[in-house]
């Protein structure tokens, strides 16, 4: 082959600078850009058109654009895509080798590049990150095969991560391996305190696994136990060891992950976790992994900012324990942790602030009169915030003659300005719709609350709807859970009597049709016409939330407000559309990472996108999770029979 | 007439002796194929082509790298590109070295004249030959030709772009009012939006020039004209 050229140097250095040419080595793309042809198309001209026969090439828009449509039954058109510079479409032929499935049209005078399959082709069989892009529908115009967001969130994150120079180590998919048997130090519950503090000391263990028999674990008990109540007299060091072992143990299988080990002892605040055989007590212990352990696997531990903030005496370090958590989500989001891992683990922080300040309230106020719960509402209350959000969230009471509840709201009221005081503090900003506990309106006996509900429920109007998608995400965080529960199951009753409002709850969700594409600098809305900002929370995320929650209510599923886990289980209720519910879970999973990375980017709470901070693989990634939502709204509109409601 | 073929046929005749290099009888032989006036502008064979040379005056100046590149069926093959530097015997005047960045250094990297004639035409063949004012490359060509001792010229059929643009923007009549520095390469490119990176050396001033012949085909179609003999007269 001859040299390359100044020519064909410049098409190569065009191509390289974007994908999936970006990812093929440097001499195979120099010789796939030496056999280019350039072809200048009219504004109006028609490339191809829908059911042609495939060309042997497939194009690349080099200046100008390219519009893509789909006749319509009706015998329109149906904007498909839009292609600018450095976008590929016509990739059909090279997949499927079957006829175009749309017709490409120039937008304005463009210029295109024709790519030879023939010489594409041995790169896409050798090259698993040009073939993940294609799988992945990346290419505009519609998908070859219908390609799923598992495969545009692994093109995502293989294709994405290229670009930087170093691998991403991702610490917490790793496992914790502790040494079988280096882990275990054990006695049975007889052992007196004595020998139990000898062979600690011997084997220079900081806590002693108390096992039965058969070896299954029922307690353990740490060097700081032994001190607090052994020193202070409580217990005589010949006491059997079972007086002050702590029980039940919690047990987890051997070699866990680092997150499924941070999760356990966040939730249940231990600092020792016992590996059993089957991970249950009733098997076979085989080591103890501490925090210990797992400080030294991770570095940085989200264990720590909670025990922090659970045991800090001045409330005023709130703030800054809780913006150390902001860089966590950071770090996990460069690692690319699993956004139900940080969305976890955000929560238990957010959770531990707001429990440490009404803990802090009620030792200013004094004990409550009578029985509360705190409500966290929105994105809190489902468990998916990731940035600090402007904070939305009420107070329960339990019902007493009308002067108690006056005086009690008059406490309540006092306590929840200053948990809302300490909440802005940390960095979550006042509700400008006053959603907050502080608000009298919001700050009420259960049954008040019940009749709230009851208006919502039985008269859906514009308003009432958007209460219903704001508060019927609530979560109980601190107090009375039983008092949040009777409100539920109040709640769901009335649902199941009124037939009117799911389908209303439904019509709600339909309100923001995601748009269709990216185009240069601009949104594409399904119309065609441009829009430079794009609200990722009103557009794509709000209608993923309210499908999701109208259908679980629709299959009454109680109790579960959390997205993912509702297309979860969604997609075990309706295995007929398990398919569509796991993309939407996996759309919505990519467009949280994309908000929370915009956001920090920013230092703003990531709502709106500029296109222009996004890369192409990004654009493409975000479109491609566009589909899902419209495919969600349309079984909306279809199971609730919504073109009857007017 | 009929005298004026006769010794235009003989003079073509006596031009090709066993002195004339191969090439360029293989070249003569091809001409008789050339391209005519009703060949369809989708079957014509274009090499859009530039030059860089020592200076202006193509008595003296002298050629110090070309640029090609093949454009048929409106389509620019960028398979089917040339580029040559040419290291001229006497040392050059290279009064232009700075537009176009080409060092002595690397001249001297360059073909021998004789050896860069050769490749270009052999590339060029009968196709019609197009550039930004392609009288002046066409005639750098022929001084190459005298050079290498060839008693003849280049015979393609061309097209200059500037010229074209002019015709199919202008409605005769107007010619008057055109300012000449509305149709130079830079001016031509901004206008119809074509991208113009890499200016200034051969291949780059080809490659831009070659865009700007699909654009001018395309307003040529729009205009009706169809064939060769149409674009050319």
């Amino acid at each position: 082959m001859k040299p390359s050229n100044t020519i064909q140097e410049r098409v190569h250095e065009f191509l390289r600078q974007y994908p999936p040419f970006n990812m093929i080595r440097e001499e195979q793309l120099r010789k796939l850009a030496s056999q280019v042809r350039v072809m200048y198309l009219e504004a109006e001209q028609v490339l191809f058109t829908q059911d042609d026969p495939a060309h042997a090439y497939f194009y690349v828009v080099r200046q100008g654009s390219v519009r893509l449509e789909q006749r319509t039954e009706e015998g329109g058109q149906r904007l498909v895509d839009v292609c600018d510079e450095g976008d590929l479409f016509g990739v059909r032929a090279l997949i499927a080798r079957k006829n175009y499935s749309s017709t490409a049209t120039a937008a304005e005078e463009s210029l295109v590049y024709a790519v030879p399959i023939a010489l594409f082709e041995p790169i896409l069989n050798e090259s698993p990150e040009v073939a993940l892009y294609f799988a992945a529908g990346f290419a505009a115009g519609a998908p070859v095969v219908r390609s799923s967001m598992a495969d545009t969130n692994k093109a995502r994150v293989g294709l994405g991560t290229s670009y930087t120079s170093h691998p991403v180590i991702n610490h917490l998919e790793d496992v914790v391996k502790v040494g079988a048997g280096k882990g275990l130090v054990a006695c049975t519950p007889d052992t007196s305190i004595r020998l139990a503090a000898q062979m600690m000391s011997d084997k220079d263990s900081s806590f002693m696994l108390v096992t039965d028999e058969q070896n299954w674990p029922l307690g353990i008990t740490t060097d700081t136990d032994m001190r607090k109540r052994v020193v202070a007299g409580l217990v005589s060091i010949n006491d059997p060891v079972e007086e002050i072992m702590s029980a039940p143990v919690i047990t987890i299988a051997p070699d866990p992950p680092m997150a499924d080990a941070l999760i356990h002892m966040i939730r249940h605040k231990v600092k020792h976790l016992c590996m059993t055989e089957d991970g249950t007590a009733q098997s076979k212990a085989v080591g103890v992994l501490t925090e210990h352990d797992l400080l030294l696997a991770q570095g940085n531990n989200p264990a720590v900012l909670i025990t922090e903030i659970r045991q800090t005496k001045d409330i005023n370090s709130l703030p800054a324990i809780r913006d150390r958590a902001e860089e966590l989500v950071l770090k996990y989001l460069e690692q690319e942790v699993s956004i139900s891992f940080i969305a976890n683990i955000i929560t238990e922080i957010n959770d531990a602030i707001i429990v440490r300040a009404l803990q802090h309230a009620e030792q200013e106020l004094g004990e409550p009169p009578l029985r509360y719960c705190w409500l966290s509402l929105g994105s809190e209350g489902r468990e998916e915030q990731l940035l600090r959000t402007d904070q939305d969230n009420a107070l329960l009471f339990e019902d007493q003659h009308a002067a108690g509840e006056k005086e009690a709201q008059a406490y309540f009221l006092k306590l929840a300005d200053i948990v809302n005081e300490i909440l802005i503090s940390c960095g979550f900003e006042k509700c400008p719709a006053d959603m907050m506990a502080r608000n009298p309106k919001w700050c009420q006996p259960l049954h008040t609350w019940k009749q709230y509900f009851y208006h919502w429920i039985h008269e859906p109007t514009e308003e009432s709807l958007l209460h219903a998608s704001i508060f019927f995400d609530y979560r109980p965080v601190y107090g009375d859970f039983n008092l949040s529960r009777q409100l539920t199951s109040y709640i769901y009753e009335h649902i199941s009597q009124e037939h009117i409002f799911l389908p209303y709850l439904a019509k709600h969700a339909l309100q923001s049709p995601p748009p269709l594409s990216f185009f240069r600098n601009f949104i594409v809305e399904r119309g065609g016409e441009h829009k430079d900002s794009f609200d990722i929370k009103l557009r794509a995320m709000t209608p993923l939330v309210d499908a999701a929650r109208v259908l679980t209510l629709d299959n009454h599923i109680t109790g579960e407000n959390n997205t993912f886990k509702r297309f979860a289980k969604l997609a075990e209720l309706e295995p007929k559309n398990a398919l569509l519910y796991q993309e939407a879970a996996m759309a919505y999973e990519i467009m949280m990472r994309y908000r929370a990375l915009n956001g920090l980017r920013n230092h703003t709470s990531g709502r709106y996108l500029n296109p222009n901070q996004l890369n192409k693989l990004e654009r493409q990634a975000l479109r491609n999770t566009f589909k899902p939502i419209s495919d969600i709204q349309e079984l909306l509109q279809v199971r609730f029979q919504l073109s009857y409601l007017g | 007439m009929r005298d004026w073929l006769k010794r235009l046929i003989g003079r073509e005749a006596e031009a090709i002796t066993a002195a004339t290099p191969m090439f360029w009888q293989q070249y003569t032989a091809a001409m008789a194929e050339q391209a005519s006036a009703k060949t369809p502008l989708v079957e014509v064979d274009f090499v859009v082509f530039d030059t860089e040379t020592t200076g202006l005056d193509p008595k003296i100046d002298r050629v110090l790298s070309i640029g090609a590149v093949r454009v048929h069926g409106g389509q620019v093959l960028i398979s089917e590109s040339f580029e040559c530097l040419v290291k001229q015997e006497e040392t050059p005047q290279l009064k232009s070295a700075e537009v176009h960045g080409l060092l002595s250094k690397q001249l001297e990297e360059g073909l021998p004249e004789q050896d860069a004639l050769e490749a270009f035409i052999r590339f060029t063949g009968n196709a019609v030959l197009v550039g930004q004012h392609v009288a002046f490359d066409i005639a750098m060509v022929n001084q190459m030709l005298r050079h290498q001792g060839i008693n003849d010229k280049l015979r393609n059929r061309s097209i200059d772009t500037a010229q074209l643009a002019i015709r199919l923007e202008h409605r005769r009549g107007d010619h008057h009012t055109l300012k000449p520095a509305e149709y130079s390469l830079d001016a031509l490119c901004a206008r119809y939006n074509l991208p113009t990176d890499d200016r200034h050396t051969a291949s780059g001033d080809a490659f831009a020039t070659a865009l700007l012949l699909l654009k001018l085909l395309s307003l040529a179609r729009k205009r009706k004209i169809y064939t060769l003999g149409e674009l050319v007269k």
